[in-house]
């Protein structure tokens, strides 16, 4: 059976589905078989999703006009 | 600088004229422009949505066109920003920093890619170049990272046993996300990137190395440190 330290090393790819078939039944059978594993895997696949929650910051409303006379401002200054 | 020199630019495009000393040496060169049109020149990019902007008008600086481009792109190039940096007037001035170096280096876009795509590189390099100066946040080096790494016995058993996460603690969004936020920052700027631009921004592998100039092999390394540093950041909080 693979040890802890070999599937640590397939984390990545099986939460990707990367793995080819006996791999990944290898990699489940150790998981089936122990906890802190398990848990381990949990604990990366929720802070996957909890960094997947982050939200998209709100654009202020201001931001284009902002934008657009700072451009002005800076290209004004360009030596001809 | 020699052509050869540049990893993105010798697989994408063989013209390639900036490569990743010029960016150790902040060079003179508007290198977050020249990184941008290396990198973006992926088939998905180039078979996208049609260019909605005139570029050849832009190139001019006509101002309507210049207009048009700010007013339906800005906010598409705050939020690449915003996903790195969280202080808003940083993010605000960045966003006008990339409109500026854009639009001074526009020759070099050569619509490969839409320049929606081409303003969210140059974003997303000027922002990390942010956080690698920046000491704004406490974050942690490569040695502090390596204690956040699972350590194995000789048998290849986990040395630590791992603690129910308790879900009670975190089921405010807003307290969860400050959590996550705070994890993040700490992240040194090469293991944030990777994790906004995969998890976040969703590029794929190929992206990711190509914008890193790192190979694919190296950022699926690093990708999986970052996520298994921030899980045991997040562990920190969860299991107190």
């Amino acid at each position: 059976m693979y040890s802890c330290q070999k599937v640590d090393g397939f984390l990545l790819d099986y939460v990707e589905d990367r793995l080819d078939p006996e791999t990944a039944r290898r990699f489940e059978e150790h998981i089936d078989l122990c906890a802190n594993c398990e848990r381990y895997l949990d604990q990366y696949r929720e802070t996957i999703r909890l960094v997947k929650e982050l939200p998209t910051p709100p654009v202020p409303e201001e931001l284009a006009w902002r934008t657009r006379t700072f451009i002005d401002q800076s290209l004004g200054k360009e030596p001809e | 600088m020699d052509s050869a020199q540049c990893s993105a630019g010798r697989l994408r495009t063989g013209q390639c004229v900036l490569g990743t000393a010029c960016v150790r040496a902040q060079c003179s060169v508007d290198w977050a422009v020249r990184i941008a049109s290396c990198f973006l020149l992926s088939p998905c990019n180039a078979l996208a949505v049609p260019e909605t902007h005139d570029i050849s008008a832009v190139k001019a600086r006509d101002p309507k066109a210049l207009d048009q481009l700010v007013r339906e792109e800005s906010g598409r190039v705050y939020r690449c920003v915003g996903r790195l940096i969280r202080d808003v007037d940083e993010i605000r001035s960045l966003t006008q920093e990339t409109f500026l170096q854009a639009i001074q280096n526009i020759e070099s876009f050569r619509g490969d890619s839409k320049i929606s795509t081409w303003l969210c590189s140059i974003a997303i390099n000027l922002a990390r170049a942010f956080l690698r100066k920046s000491r704004r946040y406490d974050v942690l080096e490569e040695s502090d990272i390596e204690g956040l790494m699972p350590t194995f016995d000789a048998s290849g058993r986990h040395r630590e046993v791992y603690r129910d996460w308790h879900p009670e603690q975190y089921t405010e969004r807003a307290e969860r996300i400050e959590m996550v936020h705070k994890a993040l920052d700490r992240l040194p700027e090469d293991y944030k990137t990777v994790i906004v631009l995969r998890d976040l921004e969703e590029l794929n592998t190929q992206e990711v190395a190509d914008m890193l100039e790192i190979s694919e092999g190296a950022v699926r390394v690093r990708l999986h440190r970052a996520r298994q540093a921030l899980r045991a950041l997040i562990d920190k909080k969860l299991t107190d």
